[in-house]
């Protein structure tokens, strides 16, 4: 291949990947402008992305692509230009277009044809250019109503504030209708002191700005007016609760209603039911839900916008960064480590050497490889936003497919873990949302009968927690009931029918392998072969998952994963000649393994009295084999895996706490139980990573399901001993 | 019975509110009758603290049994009384 070619090459695998993030944006663009048609800049976005791939396809002459997606630009211009409107058959067509352009590249980039015929989309796209421009619609306003309440301080007056001044204020935000003026504080005549103000104001505010703006216009009074802002998708609950507040008002209820604000039946509806629920918080269920219909969904958008980053423009931030390949990062990676271990073994050394000097100067070495360490690692680190942002498109087709409304909530996207977290999260991520969808929540109509809103909100939301990243998946549907849970795992015989369970246990029911409670498996879910799988996903990572629910209310799953798998705080243990790391995570405690406590050892198990609890213990040697007599005294290591479970793994020798890089088994160790990886230490020795979860099992020699734990051997001579359920 | 009339002139505001409560409160004399009229052609501006003053000598007079006038109101003020929809304390301010 000439050099010419290879660059060009190169030149088109960088098209390709650029031409996959631009689909990206194009389809975050629509999922948007779904929500809020208006918006301009989503409308240049996409424009703009299309134009570009459609140009430098050209560069390239893939003629599939520049044809179609020459033909989506064209639909798109009209849009800009004000000539076609983008309403929600375009955006839907436009989605599906999306698809296609991604099925040509792959097409192009694989040498197949497997992209669908694009006829029917021609046709389609070829309408709206045909299409007259629309008359200008007439001017839509498209205003927020709130509603106000204020209630102006003793002392206003005095600090030089005037009421009518604050709200002639307020009307440059928009339009202030006055709803009525509150003159229940003022005292009897005699008792009456003019300088003092006792006025209170309802009052209607149409308006575009944010609720931020609105609360700027009361920044200065602060202590001297009590400020309620109802937002416009305010409900009869919120009246009720700014009635409580101001309780001493006999009228304001009136007043709501006779302004508009409320219905009477909603408010006798609202406040009879408020007398049967015993205070703090009701249940969302049993509040009536009144929406004032004044263009709420101009409000939804313009809170939304405030939470959601805006559309991507272009590439702002091109300048800033460099693209690296992913190969030549491990490689980096790998070095580091070696540079580690090594530096290690060199700082090993000169402390035998007793040299001060030599001992100084590797002193320094390993802070100095710390650092390469830490910012070799770090140059792996995504945001998880990327990862994250790929599931609107989920959320959106599979709730269309459901004929449920859902929305999709992010949170933290900006927080960053490891690159290869974040690949292997995918699935298990998927699983859960999918869950959610599919089992979580109800379709509208059931929703609105209790009370809750309509479209329904799935929340993925990550942050750091000490050391680890916390991945939560939530919704606001169905909950999960504890005790459907229950009777389930009986009928499985999973539970004995005598058996107690807590709450916290019920849930964790939901983890045995093939558990649904799933009435109907549906072409998603519910084949009962999910939550099992995400748990050892989970925990194959060294993460934990975790489930909390509220019936009625949504459910939470909550996963801890390690920052990276590169590294490892671990616990070194020997045993025989060999030594062995124990994530440090997992260890709980240590404790002397003397020959009185130890009960009931068969082979490599036994029990110990743990405190008063039955804790299995299992000895190391004999699972790995070790030849030769054990050591008088030895020692066990208490280990707890995610999911709560523990055991005591018997030692001969404590070593310590130790951070180390990780490297992978060969294939020749794969068929090790209880083995998750290994590393070399600083005298050049190389140590095995136990699998906590794996050797808990084996421990308390579990029968479900037939399984029964055989214990690994280590090289030649590996004796199997089956254990029996004590 | 005498319909006795109050004359406010100038300012109705913050500034002026405490020496104008007494001028009002001649309406409250054991001679005085129960329908006070308050002139207020003569006002050249009005408050928060002003209209609070209008109406708590409307709810006072309301109090004793009686029912506030106000008669002479200048336009600008009438247009504050209607729109903070207080216009109905008084007599006399037409809609």
């Amino acid at each position: 291949m000439s050099g010419l070619d290879a660059r060009f090459d190169d030149a088109l695998l960088l098209f390709y990947s650029e031409a996959r993030d631009l689909l990206q944006q194009i389809e975050d663009a629509l999922l948007w402008l779904e929500e809020s048609p208006g918006d301009s800049e989503a409308i240049n976005a996409l424009f703009r992305a299309a134009h570009t791939i459609k140009g430098t396809a050209g560069v390239f002459n893939i003629g599939p692509v520049v044809s179609f997606t020459h033909q989506v630009e064209s639909v798109l211009e009209r849009v800009r230009q004000g000539q076609v409107p983008f309403d929600a058959t375009l955006g839907a067509l436009m989605l599906t277009c999306c698809d296609q352009i991604a099925a040509l590249l792959a097409d192009a980039e694989q040498g197949g044809s497997a992209a669908p015929p694009a006829g029917d989309l021609l046709a389609r796209l070829a309408a709206y250019l045909e299409q007259q421009p629309p008359a200008p619609p007439a001017a839509d306003p498209r205003n927020g109503t709130w509603h106000l309440s204020l209630r102006f301080r003793d002392d206003t007056f005095r600090n030089g504030f005037d009421p009518l001044s604050v709200i002639d204020y307020l009307a440059t935000l928009g339009r202030v209708t006055i709803l009525a003026t509150i003159i229940e504080r003022l005292p009897a005549w005699d008792e009456f002191d003019p300088e003092s103000c006792f006025l209170g104001f309802e009052l209607r505010l149409e308006t575009e700005a944010m609720r931020a703006d609105i609360e700027a216009a009361f920044e200065f009074l602060a202590e001297d007016c009590v400020v309620h802002i109802l937002a416009p998708t305010r409900r009869a609950a919120d009246f009720i609760a700014l009635i409580e507040e101001l309780d001493h008002e006999q009228r304001l209820g009136e007043i709501l209603v006779g302004c508009g604000a409320l219905s009477a039946e909603a408010l006798a509806a609202a406040l009879a039911r408020q007398q049967q629920i015993p205070h703090p918080a009701p249940m969302l269920g049993e509040i009536l839900v009144d929406q004032n219909h004044v263009a709420p969904e101009v409000l939804d958008a313009a809170l939304k916008r405030q939470a959601r980053a805006p559309v991507p423009q272009g590439r702002p931030d091109a300048g800033l960064f460099v693209r690296v390949a992913a190969d030549k990062l491990d490689d980096l990676i790998n070095l580091v480590g070696e540079l580690v271990i090594c530096g290690a073994s060199a700082t090993l050394q000169a402390q035998g050497s007793r040299n001060p000097d030599l001992i100084g100067t590797t002193a320094h070495l390993g802070r100095l490889v710390d650092e390469i360490r830490n910012g070799a690692l770090a140059l792996r680190m995504v945001r998880i936003g990327e990862t994250f942002v790929r599931y609107r498109r989920v959320v959106h087709d599979i709730s269309t497919e459901l004929g449920k409304e859902v929305r999709l909530e992010i949170d933290g996207a900006d927080t960053e873990l490891d690159k290869s977290v974040v690949e292997r999260i995918g699935d298990p991520l998927m699983h859960l949302v999918r869950n959610a969808l599919d089992h979580g929540i109800e379709p509208a109509a059931q929703r609105e009968a209790r009370g809750k809103c309509a479209v329904g909100t799935i929340t993925l939301a990550a942050r750091h927690d000490s050391g680890s990243i916390v991945i939560e998946v939530g919704d606001d549907g169905r909950g999960l009931d504890g005790e459907v849970l229950l009777a389930k795992a009986r009928e499985r015989g999973q539970v004995a029918p005598g058996q107690v369970l807590s709450e916290a246990e019920k849930l964790e029911l939901i983890f045995a392998p093939g558990f649904s409670t799933a009435a109907q498996v549906t072409n998603l879910s519910g084949r009962g072969v999910g939550m099992d799988v995400v748990r050892q996903n989970i925990e194959a990572l060294r993460g934990s998952i975790k489930l909390s629910s509220v019936v009625g209310l949504g459910t939470r799953v909550e996963i801890r994963l390690p920052l990276t798998l590169a590294i490892i705080d671990g616990f070194l243990v020997k045993v025989g000649d060999g030594a062995f790391v124990i994530p440090l995570q997992a260890v709980t405690e240590c404790l002397d393994a003397n020959g009185t406590r130890l009960q009931g050892m068969a082979g490599a198990a036994g029990y110990i009295d743990l405190r008063g609890d039955v804790l299995a213990v299992l000895d190391l040697r004999a699972v790995f084999d070790v030849p030769g007599p054990a050591p008088s005294r030895r020692r066990i290591v208490v280990v707890r895996t995610g999911g709560g479970a523990m055991a005591g793994l018997m030692v001969d020798e404590l070593l310590g706490e130790y951070q180390t890089v990780i490297k992978p088994l060969g294939k020749l160790f794969r068929q090790l139980r209880g083995i998750s990886g290994s590393t070399v230490l600083g005298s050049g020795d190389v140590a095995l990573i136990l699998d906590v979860g794996v050797l808990v099992k084996m421990s308390a020699g579990q029968a479900q399901d037939g399984w029964r734990p055989r214990i690994a051997g280590m090289g030649t001579g590996a004796t199997s001993q089956e254990m029996s359920n004590g | 019975m005498p319909q006795q009339v109050i004359v406010l002139d100038g300012e109705l505001t913050i500034q002026y509110a405490a020496s104008v409560k007494p001028l009002l409160a001649q309406a409250f004399s054991s001679a005085a009758p129960a329908a006070p009229v308050l002139d207020l052609s003569g006002v050249t501006e009005m408050d928060g603290a002003g209209l609070q003053l209008l109406l708590a000598f409307a709810q006072a007079v309301a109090r004793a049994g009686g029912q506030l006038t106000l008669q002479g109101v200048p336009a600008a003020l009438a247009t504050v009384l209607e729109r903070y929809r207080v216009a109905d304390q008084f007599a006399g301010v037409a809609p």
